[in-house]
């Protein structure tokens, strides 16, 4: 589907057309379910959080002013919402949602420099996104993946903008840590 | 004329390696100071290295998309009929069967695990007068 095509539905969305809406729905729904699993990390809360985040984007639909995407809209909504449930979730279990939480390291081996296949490095890039907490989690992935603004970062997850720019450093380190571990020849080194 | 080292002295390393993954965004906050360690810093410039090729391979992600299962369309939308009143009396035929009625044998498995839900009613009466109309 072009994007004017979409223009056009998301118009008609607004006017009040279900049929478009749905199209809408079926055209973005798995791209929305990935970003959903990433930030929740589960498949049956990231089914949830895809639910709520069509609700709000059906209520909301006339608000939107349509000077970014719909999925960028719909990515805003969903990090929303993803943001919402992780805090409620948080409350029920003992989610590890601090920021210094101990990852254990189950790849001691990895070494990109003889494992170039980009395939495994992917699959552990995943594995490593994984593994972080979803505070950090949440931020790299909708700036680095979903190329999301600082700002409207901040605004989703109801932190501020400087906040959001240290977990993402602080996620980065850690992937970069984790793929590319270094120490060892640092400390060797120094 | 006093020896210049292309690497700059380990200990300065910590620093500023806080600051390598700023520097890959640009880095237009950063100091001389540290814009001069990372500009001599082999150490830190492997580290940049590899900060730039974290990006990419987060950037490529963008690209796969996780397929789930033709369930979660129909919880969408019954979500949307639960919600809404006047969504399931406007839906009408898009040209597009539902992906879960696509393929041989996927009607009758459909409806067999539709029927033991909740909602099954709801769903089979929307499906079935949006697959007639389609036809
Ligand atoms: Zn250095």
């Amino acid at each position: 589907m072009d994007s004017k095509a979409i223009e056009d539905l998301v118009a008609a969305a607004k006017e009040g057309s279900h049929q478009a809406f749905e199209a809408l729905v079926r055209h973005t729904y798995a791209d929305i379910y990935t970003l959903a699993y990433r930030l929740v990390g589960d498949e049956e809360d990231a089914r949830d959080v895809v639910q709520e985040a069509y609700l709000r984007a059906h209520r909301g639909i006339k608000k939107f002013r349509g000077d970014a995407q719909f999925s960028t809209w719909m990515h805003r909504i969903t990090a929303n919402c993803a943001n919402t449930y992780l805090g409620r979730r948080n409350r029920h279990r003992h989610d590890p949602l601090a920021d210094d939480v101990d990852i254990p390291d189950l790849t001691p081996h990895l070494d990109p420099v003889h494992q170039a296949d980009i395939d495994v490095l992917r699959t552990q890039l995943v594995s490593a996104l994984m593994q972080l907490p979803p505070k950090l989690r949440s931020v790299v992935v909708l700036r680095d993946i979903y190329d999301l603004s600082h700002e409207a970062i901040a605004d989703q997850l109801d932190i501020t903008e400087s906040a959001a720019k240290v977990r993402l450093h602080r996620a980065r380190k850690r992937l970069r840590e984790r793929l590319y571990p270094l120490g060892e020849e640092r400390a060797d080194a120094v | 004329m006093p020896y210049k080292t292309l690497t700059a002295p380990a200990g300065d390393c910590h620093r500023f390696t806080a600051e390598l993954s700023e520097v890959v965004d640009g880095g237009q906050c950063l100091d001389q100071s540290a814009l001069e360690h990372f500009g001599s810093c082999l150490r830190c410039q492997a580290e940049l290295a590899q900060y730039k090729k974290l990006l990419r391979a987060l950037s490529n992600l963008r690209g796969q998309v996780i397929t789930p299962d033709d369930f979660l369309l129909t919880d969408i939308l019954k979500a949307l009929d639960r919600a809404g009143e006047g969504w399931r009396r406007h839906l009408t035929v898009l040209g597009e069967r539902p992906a879960f009625l696509r393929g041989p044998g996927a009607v009758a498995a459909t409806a067999g695990a539709a029927a033991a839900t909740a909602g099954a009613i709801v769903l089979a009466n929307r499906l079935s007068s949006r697959y007639r109309l389609t036809g």
